[in-house]
């Protein structure tokens, strides 16, 4: 799930998933392949995956909670859409691991089972997303982060 | 099955027993039997009927379903609180946006008075007017819809939206003027101000009442609490001497008591929230008002902005301008009672 907390101007840019992602996964575009996949340990060149979801045929008329597999998860091998957040706007995802987070620590793509998810930023690295807090949306705790100028962490 | 006695098989399956016509059907394929024209027309209209429904699920008059989709649609109790309180405490007015108002107050009557003989001086007294501070909160709420959202036609639409907005609007209206004037009697003390420990003792209603009965003007005072406060009004230690038949009826009945020592008890249910699960006053605390404590005014109007955004297919909406000024002038007409 991935929600716009502080608006700006992104770039939305729709582009070939590669395997069945979250919306508000970070990914990496892959020029080889020409599909997204989920990023690894990385902080910077790297994209918001969202999707605009609208239920069909008998659940056409119904109101799906966005939350739900159906509505969140891209499949592999269809489109999504790939956001490049401008720097200032705020945006909360629950595609994250807030181990040892505290608000201001720097984040970064994880690693193995955490890949595409963000938690914290380690020694060396470059990041563009700072985390500021918890986002409460509708009863659902999502946690928000901030786009700032890329920063390597000491 | 009442749908389908409207049409000519309903006629066939009145005036011919089915069971007959296909066994009559079947000696006629063995040399048994002839069937009348009559006969043929209803096994016509029959298998017409029995092959649309296979085929389709409806017959073609269309007024028999096989299965049906049924569809409910639930909504989240609402819980709004009731304006008309405010009103009783405030003056409710509007002021232009740019507009300011200014409140003057005419100074209390100070002037002391002493013995006197012929020929001499006693002690100056002074008047000073009191300063009254107007506060104000301004607010604003945002979100997005998709343009497919609109299409769609299912809730999610701009008017649904803004509906929404006005009611979170409003409940947090309600709650902040109660925090304001919960600020405004911190500086109070006496009667207006009793602390009654963890359980509401019949000396500390005395007291309250007494003083809101006593400042009243135009009509009953009033006293506003959550439930689980007022509530107990009526179980209080040594209450039930004083509770008539007819009050201790109403109390069976309702569960509390609506009017005690001639202040009217007004409760906001506990168990309700507000969409940030905040009750709408301020806990642990019965308020007393004994008329008209001040102002209120609504400044400007609700300003609504749609950003479109043909990129993303997104509409992003704004609402802002709601904006309320208040001003307690008349502290005297209110008390309260907080709990630890």
């Amino acid at each position: 799930m991935l929600r716009n907390v502080i608006e700006g101007e992104n770039i939305t840019r729709i582009y070939k998933v590669s395997t069945d992602t979250h919306r508000g996964s970070v990914v990496v575009k892959n020029l080889t392949t020409e599909s997204a996949d989920k990023a690894d340990s990385v902080g910077v060149e790297t994209y918001l995956l969202d999707f605009d979801f609208q239920p069909t045929g008998y659940q056409s008329d119904m109101e799906i909670s966005a939350y739900t597999d159906q509505a969140d998860i891209v499949p592999a091998g269809t489109l999504g859409i790939l956001i490049k957040p401008a720097v200032g706007t705020v945006w909360a995802t629950d595609q994250i691991d807030i181990t040892g987070l505290v608000k201001g620590d720097y984040l970064m793509a994880g690693t193995t089972t955490a890949v595409g998810k963000f938690i914290k930023a380690t020694t060396g690295k470059s990041t563009v997303y700072k985390y500021v807090g918890a986002y409460d949306d509708g009863g659902h705790t999502l946690q928000a982060f901030e786009i700032v100028e890329p920063k390597t962490i000491a | 099955m009442s749908k389908l006695y409207n049409t000519e098989i309903a006629e066939i399956v009145k005036t011919k027993n089915i069971i007959e016509l296909s066994d009559k059907m079947d000696m006629q394929k063995k040399g048994k039997a002839t069937l009348t024209s009559e006969d043929n027309e209803a096994i016509g209209l029959l298998d017409n009927f029995a092959r649309e429904i296979g085929r389709t699920g409806k017959s073609s008059e269309n007024n028999k379903l096989l299965a049906e989709y049924i569809k409910e649609t639930i909504e989240p109790t609402v819980f709004n609180p009731d304006e008309s309180i405010l009103g009783d405490m405030f003056d409710i007015g509007t002021i232009g946006e740019f507009d300011e108002k200014a409140f003057t107050g005419l100074p209390k009557n100070t002037i002391k008075v002493y013995d006197a003989v012929r020929g001499g001086n006693v002690p100056k007294s002074y008047v000073d007017p009191t300063i009254y501070t107007k506060k104000s909160f301004k607010l604003q709420a945002e979100t997005e819809l998709n343009y497919s959202d609109l299409r769609r036609n299912g809730f999610k639409s701009i008017a649904k939206m803004t509906e929404l907005a006005l009611e979170s609007f409003n409940n947090e209206k309600f709650y902040r003027i109660f925090a304001g004037v919960d600020d405004a009697l911190n500086i109070l003390s006496g009667d207006q101000n009793s602390n009654a420990g963890s359980t509401l003792t019949v000396s500390v209603m005395d007291n309250f009442t007494r003083y809101l009965r006593d400042m009243a003007v135009d009509g009953n005072p009033f006293m506003i609490g959550l439930t689980k406060y007022t509530d107990p009004i009526a179980r209080m230690d040594g209450a039930d001497k004083f509770l008539s038949e007819d009050m201790k009826n109403e109390f069976n009945r309702t569960g509390y008591l609506s009017l005690y020592n001639g202040v009217v008890v007004n409760s906001v249910p506990t168990a309700r929230k507000t969409a940030d699960n905040k009750n709408l006053i301020p806990d642990k605390r019965i308020f007393g008002i004994a008329g008209k404590i001040g102002e209120m005014d609504i400044r400007g109007d609700l300003r609504n902005y749609e950003t479109y955004d043909n990129d993303a297919e997104k509409v992003k909406l704004k609402f802002t301008g709601f904006d309320v000024d208040y001003i307690i002038y008349h502290l005297d007409r209110m008390a309260r009672i907080y709990f630890s």
